[in-house]
């Protein structure tokens, strides 16, 4: 008898699978390895990524003046971004190198955003009035008094864009020039949040008795419209598959994520005039009917140039609601981009939507 | 935030396996010469596997201890979210959704109409601004402070 008896080895089949599990194995270990990374490596998350500073305050608003490199404020053209009141501000502002705000920032113009912040409880009594005529103006008078401009150009997107079109037809002396991003003008097109939001309860939504919409519940319409993202399972399904890339890809992943799932709650009020005037059925904006107030908006006020722009694969506000615009302004520019709601604005390809951004707002000469 | 301090030499199996290749080479064995050398068994890749999923479970049962954000964080990576900085939103617990009494309710339109007159106020404000350089012989274009630095 052998001293030294040798290791019992598995049968070919069985070390076949012993290896495919191994590698099994280590794939998700590596994995789970590249999600502490993540997880623990500090990084551009929700917040804006130029320096800034605010210039005006009210509720839960602040108007932020983007600075150059040596944190002084630029003294070109004055632009106004709205963004949308449901999510967070910094979508203009995203990440260094990949900011819209940025760029248009470093062509020379004066940027400021409005952040609207988070609302609470109060604040669910707000409606259109007091965002057009109460918020929005006031950041555009603001603007115009720190710069002793005679007009200003808005850029508005999603919601945004419709408070900045609203203000603009009510206003329109103060505004040199307009951009409409991803901005449903027509109501009755099917798909996208209006639509998506009726089916889940906004109709029901009490304008005399408004209640602060959940920010979850508010999520969940977003979600409805995009496939696997309504469901626990679909989530972490297509976050352990994404776990295969890179660090630096999964950091830009969560950068954006910070967005994407980071709504705040919405006024009930809001949505529900919003609903009522210019959602489903009613649709006031392409049937003339839309108020602020007591004021009827008449969009051939809107006579400054105008340009328009849509996503080919937006499911938020889908194409031909966007382009609608044209209907009642006859002379916007309609720019229809290959990409997504938020690809277009903070996406690898959005460089395209920035360029065009800058030349259209620096046509026709550059002073305001 | 703090990382953890390294775990050691490598494991003892790859040590081991390392000797004996010594050994086989001193007792003249030419195959190693001939041959490139191969991966170690697999008895012993899967006992090196398993602890480097120690050495992963510990990383997390440390980073879990020394900061509550990670929690937070590895919650929301749990719903397949990678959102920084707060909770992934979920609905609220019941209790929180409860119908608010009357008294809150006036509350709430009281703080929001103080709202909207701090609005007016401000509309007020820039009015009395705008008096006051229309007053001022024009001197080319304003100069102003930048506001607040935004900390971010």
């Amino acid at each position: 008898m052998s001293p030294v008896e040798p290791e019992p080895t598995p049968p070919p089949d069985q070390e076949r699978e012993l290896e495919a599990l191994l590698t099994l194995s280590q794939r998700g270990r590596e994995k789970l390895q590249r999600l502490h990374e993540v997880l623990t490596t500090p990084g551009h998350y929700g917040k804006g990524a130029t320096p800034s500073a605010v210039v005006y305050r009210e509720n839960k608003l602040r108007l932020l003046r983007l600075l150059d490199a040596s944190g002084q404020p630029r003294h070109g053209p004055p632009v106004l971004f709205v963004p949308a009141p449901v999510s967070r501000y910094f979508i203009m502002d995203l990440l260094p190198g990949r900011s819209f705000a940025g760029h248009v920032a470093e062509a020379g113009f004066d940027v400021y955003i409005a952040d609207f912040g988070t609302p609470t409880r109060e604040d669910r009594f707000a409606d259109v009035t007091y965002y057009v005529e109460g918020l929005v103006r006031r950041c555009v008078r603001t603007v115009l008094a720190l710069t002793g401009a005679p007009q200003l150009n808005l850029v508005g997107y999603c919601l945004g864009g419709t408070l900045a079109l609203l203000y603009t037809a009510l206003h329109p002396e103060t505004v040199r020039r307009l951009v409409l991003l991803t901005t449903t003008v027509d109501g009755d097109v099917e798909g996208g949040i209006p639509w998506v939001a009726h089916r889940l309860g906004l109709a029901g939504e009490s304008y005399d008795e408004p209640r602060l919409v959940p920010a979850a519940e508010v999520k969940s319409w977003f979600e409805m419209l995009a496939p696997g993202s309504n469901s626990l399972v679909g989530r972490v399904n297509d976050l352990w598959d994404r776990l295969d890339d890179a660090p630096e890809r999964l950091r830009e992943i969560r950068t954006m994520a910070s967005w994407v799932d980071d709504v705040v709650p919405a006024p009930g009020r809001l949505l529900a005039e919003l609903y009522r005037k210019l959602g489903p059925g009613a649709n006031g904006l392409m049937r003339g009917t839309a108020t602020v107030g007591d004021r009827a908006v008449d969009f051939s006020a809107v006579s400054m140039p105008v340009l328009s722009v849509s996503a080919e694969k937006d499911t938020i506000a889908p194409a031909a609601g966007v382009d609608a615009v044209q209907r009642i302004v006859p002379h916007v520019e309609i720019l229809r981009l290959h990409g997504g709601h938020v690809g277009i604005v903070a996406g690898r390809a959005a460089a395209v939507l920035w360029k065009r951004t800058v030349e259209f707002l620096s046509a026709g000469g550059a002073a305001a | 935030m703090a990382s953890i301090p390294p775990l050691g030499p490598l494991p003892r199996l790859v040590s081991v396996s390392s000797t004996i290749a010594l050994e086989l080479a001193r007792d003249g064995d030419s195959l190693a010469d001939e041959k490139p050398p191969t991966d170690p068994p697999l008895i012993e890749r899967w006992l090196a596997e398993q602890q480097q999923w120690q050495r992963t479970l510990l990383t997390y049962f440390d980073s879990m201890v020394k900061s509550d954000e990670f929690l937070v964080h590895l919650g929301n990576a749990m719903r397949g979210s990678l959102l920084a900085g707060k909770a992934y939103p979920t609905t609220p617990a019941p209790d929180a959704s409860a119908p608010e009494t009357p008294a809150d309710d006036k509350l709430d339109q009281i703080l929001f109409a103080l709202r909207q007159l701090e609005g007016q106020v401000q509309d007020l404000r820039l009015s009395l601004d705008e008096l006051k350089t229309a007053k001022k012989p024009k001197s080319g274009k304003k100069t102003e402070p930048a506001g607040d630095k935004d900390p971010q």
